[in-house]
C-alpha cells in the first residue's frame, strides 16, 4: 500500500510530466474509441438502411447496382420494367405488400421517389421502425410532394413551399419541370437513411410531367400545361423498381427464383439482406484500414508515454536511492514504475472515455447536420472493452522497460545518490 | 566487549579491475562513535553500500551484528538493511513530494521490526515521529505538514536524523551530513546526533572528510591512498 500512496504523492509532485502523460494516453483512447463508435455505427445505420423488405426486384444487372439505386439512390437503373410485370408479380398469393419505384428525376441534388402510399405504410428502417411525418401528411393530388427531413432542413421547404423537379440527376444545366410545380404537403422525420434525402411524389405525378416528353427529351412545340395533364390517363406505364414484402419468409427463395425466370422481361430480384452485407464486404479494406490507423495512434501515443517515463528515470534516481536507504528493495523499485504506468493508462483511460461521450454529445448534431452520420449515444460494445484492455495490457508492458532500468540502476546505484 | 560490525581482509573491485577499496580489519564496538576520514572519492560511498549489503565485497567478509553478509541473499540484506541500519546522507536525502512526517515514518513501512519497536513505546509511528523531532529541536508543529523543500537545509537534516533513528537500529551511518551546513549549525547538528545516538544506544558509524570534526567521536580511523588507485583503511 505504501508503493502505491508513493506512487501517487510522486506523480502529483511532477504535474506537468502527469498531465503530458495524461494527455498523450487520452487523447489516443478518444481517437480509437471514436474511430471505432463511426466505424460501428456507420456499419449499423448502413444496414439498418432498409429491414422488412424480403425482396427488390428491377431490371437484370448486378445486385449491388440495383440496391445502390433503389435504396441508396446512386447511380441509374439499366432498363426500367413494364407496369405489367410489376402488377404480376406483386399479386402472386406470397406477396403481402408492394411498393413500386419510380426514379429519374431530382430536385437540387436530391432524388425524386415515384412511388405510392403503400410506401409510407410498408417502408421499413433500422429496428422495423416504420417512417412518421413530422408535419403534414402523404401526398393525395397529383402535384403534392413528401419531402425528407434533410431536405426539408437544407433547402428550408415547410409545408405549402413550391418546388420545382428537374429531368435526370443533377444540378442547372439540366432541364427543369418548370411547367409544372409542386406542392410540399408533407416533411418525413429524420431517419438517418436516403429517404432523408429524398422527395417522394406518386407515380401519377411522374407520368404528368413526362406527359409532354418521349424517350427523355422534351418533345419540341408540345406544351401541355399542369391543369391539362391531370384530364389525361396518367395511369404509370413503367417503373424503376419495387420493394416486396412477403406472407412468410420461407416463400422468398421460391419467389425469387420465379422473378429471375420471368420470361416476359428480363428482370432480377436480390434479398436486401444479403446484398447490404456484400456491400458492406467491398467496404472492408476501408474499415481495416480505420481499425489500423487507430491502432497506430494508440501506439504513438504509449510511445509518448513511454519517452516521458524513461526521461523521468535520470531525475528520479536520486528518489530511487533514497528509497534504497530506507529499505526498499529493486522490486520495489520496479512496482512503484510499473504502478505508475499502470495508473496513467487507466486515469488516461477514464478520461479518454469521457472525452469521447463529450465529443459525441457535442459533435453529433454537427456529424447528422454535415455528414448524415447518426451518431447515438451507445454504451461501449464488447470488443470496444476489449480494445480499452490491450491499451491497459500494452500500458503494463510499456512500464515494464522504465521499471527494468530502474531496477538495473537501483541494484547498480544502490544508496549512493548519483546526480 | 560486543562487536556490531565485523570487516575482516577486505577488498573492494568494480568489476574485474584493480581493488580500489581494501580494509585489513576493522571492528566496531556496540556503543561505539566512529569517525572514518577520507577524502571524496576514496571509497567512502563505497564502504556505506557495502556496509548496507547493497554491494558485495569482491574478497573477504562482512558480518554486522553477528550476521555474516555472505550468507544472505539480496532480498534478505535489504531486509537486514532496513531493520538495523539507519542512514543519513549528505543533502537532500528526504523525498520531496512527502511531508515531513511521511519522510520520518518512510523506512517503518519498509521494516515491520522497526515499526514494532515504535509502536512499543508510541501509539503511532506518527507519534514516535512526532517525539523525535521534538528531540531534535523541531517543535513547531506547523512544521510537521510542510512539504520538506519548504525547510532550511539545517532542518531537513535533523529530519532525516530522525527518520534514521525511529525504530531505533542498531547502527546509525551518516555520510558527510554535515557539509551543507555552516559552522554553528554543524557543530549543534551534531551534538544532537551524537546524544540522540546515545540515548538509543545505537552504534554511529561517521563518515567525512573533514577532519575537523573528529574530537566529537570516540574513535578515528582514516583511509589511506595505496598509491595505486585504491584506499586502504
Amino acid at each position: 500500500m505504501i508503493l502505491l500512496r508513493l506512487t501517487l504523492k510522486s506523480l502529483s509532485n511532477r504535474k506537468l510530466t502527469l498531465f503530458m502523460m495524461l494527455l498523450s494516453i487520452s487523447v489516443s483512447v478518444l481517437l480509437l474509441l471514436g474511430v471505432d463508435k463511426v466505424r460501428e455505427q456507420a456499419k449499423e445505420g448502413f444496414s439498418s438502411t432498409i429491414s422488412g423488405t424480403d425482396l427488390i426486384v428491377g431490371a437484370r444487372s448486378g445486385q449491388i447496382n440495383l440496391l445502390l439505386y433503389s435504396v441508396f439512390h446512386i447511380g441509374n437503373a439499366t432498363n426500367n420494367i413494364s407496369w405489367s410485370s410489376y402488377k404480376a408479380i406483386s399479386e402472386h398469393r406470397s406477396v403481402r405488400w408492394s411498393i413500386p419505384l419510380s426514379l429519374g428525376d431530382s430536385h437540387k441534388g436530391h432524388r425524386v421517389v415515384g412511388t405510392t402510399t403503400d410506401y409510407f405504410k410498408h417502408y421499413r428502417y433500422g429496428n422495423k421502425k416504420p417512417l412518421v411525418f413530422s408535419h403534414g401528411r402523404e401526398f393525395t393530388e397529383v402535384f403534392d410532394v413528401v419531402i425528407g427531413s434533410a431536405v426539408a432542413k437544407k433547402l428550408g421547404y415547410s409545408i405549402g413551399s413550391s418546388v420545382l423537379l428537374t429531368h435526370g440527376m443533377g444540378n442547372a444545366s439540366l432541364v427543369t419541370h418548370d411547367d409544372k410545380p409542386f406542392n410540399v404537403v408533407g416533411i418525413l422525420s429524420a431517419t438517418g437513411t436516403p429517404v432523408d434525402n429524398s422527395l417522394l411524389v406518386s407515380l401519377e405525378a411522374i407520368e404528368a410531367i413526362h406527359i409532354d416528353w418521349k424517350a427523355g427529351v422534351k418533345l419540341p412545340g408540345v406544351s401541355i400545361s399542369a391543369a391539362d395533364a391531370l384530364k389525361r390517363n396518367l395511369a404509370p406505364k413503367q417503373i424503376t423498381a419495387f420493394m416486396l414484402g412477403l406472407h412468410s419468409r420461407m416463400s422468398t427463395f421460391q419467389l425469387q427464383r420465379g422473378i429471375n425466370r420471368y420470361s416476359k422481361e428480363p428482370l432480377m430480384a436480390i434479398l436486401p439482406g444479403l446484398a447490404l452485407q456484400e456491400l458492406w464486404g467491398m467496404f472492408s479494406v476501408f474499415e481495416k484500414a480505420l481499425i489500423a490507423i487507430s491502432g497506430l495512434v494508440v501506439f504513438s501515443g504509449l510511445i509518448g508515454l513511454l519517452t516521458l517515463l524513461l526521461n523521468g528515470l535520470n531525475e528520479r534516481r536520486r528518489e530511487m536511492a533514497i528509497l534504497r536507504s530506507v529499505g526498499a528493495r529493486p522490486l520495489h523499485i520496479l512496482t512503484l514504475l510499473m504502478f505508475e504506468s499502470l495508473i496513467v493508462t487507466i486515469v488516461s483511460i477514464i478520461l479518454g472515455v469521457l472525452m469521447l461521450y463529450l465529443v459525441m454529445l457535442l459533435g453529433a448534431p454537427l456529424l447528422q447536420q454535415e455528414f448524415g452520420l447518426r451518431i447515438e449515444l451507445t454504451s461501449l460494445s464488447f470488443w470496444q472493452w476489449k480494445l480499452l484492455g490491450l491499451v491497459v495490457l500494452a500500458g503494463f508492458v510499456v512500464g515494464l522497460i522504465p521499471g527494468y532500468r530502474a531496477y538495473k540502476y537501483s541494484v547498480v546505484d544502490g544508496m549512493s545518490i548519483k546526480l | 566487549m560486543e562487536l556490531v560490525v565485523e570487516l575482516e581482509q577486505l577488498s573492494f573491485a568494480w568489476g574485474e579491475g584493480k581493488p580500489c577499496l581494501n580494509i585489513p580489519e576493522l571492528k566496531v564496538a556496540r556503543g561505539e562513535t566512529l569517525f572514518i576520514r577520507g577524502p571524496s572519492g576514496s571509497g567512502k560511498s563505497t564502504l556505506l553500500n557495502l556496509l548496507g549489503g547493497v554491494l558485495k565485497p569482491s574478497e573477504g567478509g562482512i558480518s554486522v551484528l553477528g550476521c555474516d553478509y555472505a550468507t544472505l541473499n539480496a532480498t534478505a540484506l535489504d531486509r537486514f538493511r532496513a531493520d538495523h541500519i539507519g542512514f543519513v546522507f549528505q543533502q537532500f536525502n528526504l523525498l520531496p513530494y512527502l511531508s515531513v512526517i511521511e519522510n520520518v515514518c518512510l523506512t517503518c513501512h519498509f521494516s515491520p521490526q522497526r515499526r514494532k519497536q515504535v509502536l512499543a513505546d508510541h501509539a503511532s509511528t506518527e507519534e514516535g515521529a512526532i517525539q523525535l523531532l521534538d528531540r531534535l529541536g523541531l517543535t513547531d508543529r506547523a512544521l510537521y505538514e510542510r512539504r520538506v523543500n519548504e525547510l532550511s537545509v539545517g532542518q531537513q537534516q535533523r529530519v532525516s536524523v530522525a527518520r534514521a533513528l525511529l525504530g531505533s537500529p542498531e547502527i546509525i551511518i551518516a555520510d558527510e551530513p554535515t557539509s551543507a551546513l555552516d559552522a554553528d549549525t554543524r557543530d549543534q547538528f551534531l551534538s544532537l546526533l551524537l546524544s540522540q545516538c546515545s540515548l538509543m544506544e545505537s552504534t554511529l558509524i561517521f563518515v567525512s572528510h573533514d577532519s575537523g570534526l573528529e574530537h566529537h567521536f570516540s574513535r578515528v580511523v582514516s583511509f589511506n591512498n595505496d598509491g595505486d588507485g585504491g584506499f586502504s583503511l
